[in-house]
């Protein structure tokens, strides 16, 4: 009987202290699990700030060449249409100014100023000559003109966003090469720096679906959302594209680095029947608004 | 004895009611919850004697609340969000009560032989365990009063 008892006892003792000892593991156990979870995310977060920081400065990048890119056009502008035209100019002021020096030297030498024809002759060379200059001078001036525009989008400046982006409307409307519906549903005025970006990613929409889509129609919504966001809805019926392959297009990354620059964010949809649509939407709280 | 039964019963309803408002598996838990109270109800009936300790309904209450803690941990486990322990003031709430739960599962099989005082050697002064663990939940419980009032 005593034997039994001690049997029972031991057993209780045995089974007692397995599960003390197997709780207090037990949370031992836990506490390390959470911990390593917690580091385990903690590594993951790690990993996602870095790739967000190679992500950012890919857009850096893109948007630096961006700049770049629209400089070497400038450039280009300025080299072969300002630069051609004002060579010309100088080839006819050149012309001109030998004329008028072997004119001046043939009536020193001659001492006649009776040859009439000859003297008729300078004369018509002279006024072709002026006519000349004068209308290289008005192109060179309209082509000055048209490179300040594109500098700083003039209108932007000076007639406002929604401006803008109608005279834009209006001058591919009248290439005939795309119908265009327009909403504009703009209330209140934007920042310089937000409107010009904007403009520049409606621009760069447009010369995508100009050169690549072979798109008829296209729809254009531009909402605002006071104090919150503004919202561009960009759709055509062109043969669309694969947005994960196209993705790395300088177009396209010029308009995601001017979003992301804004905190806004792209999303596409795009297949070979439906054509393409773009839907951005940019805060207002960024770090650019005041 | 009667006021241990009543201790065991405030005991048996608020521990559950603890868990019952953490624990996501809520219809499941109330079904188990009514069987443990049912079980316990039966075995002191049948046992027919208040002066009676019910040593197998309570050494069962307390694994049952070491069940429910170390499901709560595994709840937390599977957030997902990681917590931080040393700053999880239920994360120590928790641990005290499991200290406790295990504690009274010793004291608890040894119940009916404590009281009929025919207990010796080690398990004498068995009601230390319980006592012991009891402290110890009681100060990691206040650690983790202490904790959430300062988040």
């Amino acid at each position: 009987m005593a034997q039994q008892t001690n049997v029972t006892d031991f057993l209780i003792l045995i089974i007692g202290t397995l599960t003390t000892v197997l709780t207090v593991s037990g949370v031992i156990f836990f506490a390390f699990i959470f911990q390593r979870k917690l580091y385990r995310k903690q590594a993951e977060f790690r990993e996602i700030e870095k790739l967000l920081k190679k992500e950012e400065l890919q857009s850096a990048y893109a948007l630096i060449e961006g700049r770049e890119s629209e400089r070497k056009r400038i450039a280009e502008d300025l080299h072969d249409n300002l630069g051609s035209l004002l060579a010309t100019l100088k080839i006819y002021i050149d012309t001109l100014r030998n004329q008028e020096v072997k004119h001046e030297e043939k009536q020193l030498l001659t001492n006649d100023q009776s040859d009439i024809y000859s003297i008729s002759l300078y004369k018509d060379n002279r006024t072709a000559l002026i006519q000349k200059i004068h209308s290289l001078v008005e192109a060179a001036a309209r082509e000055t003109r048209r490179i300040s525009h594109d500098l700083d989008s003039g209108l932007l400046q000076y007639g406002g966003f929604q401006a803008a982006i109608e005279q834009l409307i209006e001058a591919i409307n009248n290439s005939q090469k795309l119908f265009i519906e327009t909403v504009i549903d703009i209330t209140d005025p934007l920042d310089d720096e937000l409107s010009l970006n904007v403009y520049r990613i409606i621009q760069e929409l447009f010369a995508n679906t100009l050169k690549h889509a072979h798109a008829t129609k296209v729809r254009i919504e531009i909402t605002q959302i006071p104090r919150e966001y503004i919202s561009i809805i960009f759709e055509d019926n062109g043969k669309g594209f694969n947005s994960e392959q196209v993705k790395k297009g300088i177009g396209l990354q010029h308009i995601y680095s001017r979003v992301e620059r804004f905190y806004g964010h792209v999303t596409i949809d795009s297949s070979s029947e439906f054509g393409s649509t773009f839907i951005i939407e940019i805060p207002f709280n960024h770090p650019f608004s005041v | 004895m009667p006021v241990y039964h009543l201790l065991a019963f405030i005991e048996l309803v608020f521990l559950p009611f603890f868990y019952y408002k953490l624990l996501s598996a809520k219809p499941i838990y109330l079904y188990g919850l009514g069987v443990l109270i049912l079980f316990n109800f039966l075995h002191t009936l049948l046992t027919g004697d208040l002066y009676k300790f019910n040593q197998v309904a309570w050494s069962i209450n307390a694994l049952v609340f070491i069940i429910l803690g170390f499901v709560y941990y595994y709840q937390l486990y599977e957030q997902s969000e990681p917590i931080l322990v040393e700053k999880h003031p239920m994360f120590f709430i928790n641990a005290g009560i499991l200290v406790y739960a295990s504690g009274s599962f010793f004291t608890y099989l040894l119940g009916w032989e404590i009281l009929s005082k025919e207990a010796s050697g080690i398990f004498h002064n068995a009601w230390i365990i319980q006592s012991f663990s009891n402290v110890a939940k009681n100060i990691i419980i206040a650690y983790g009063l202490w904790l959430s009032r300062q988040m």
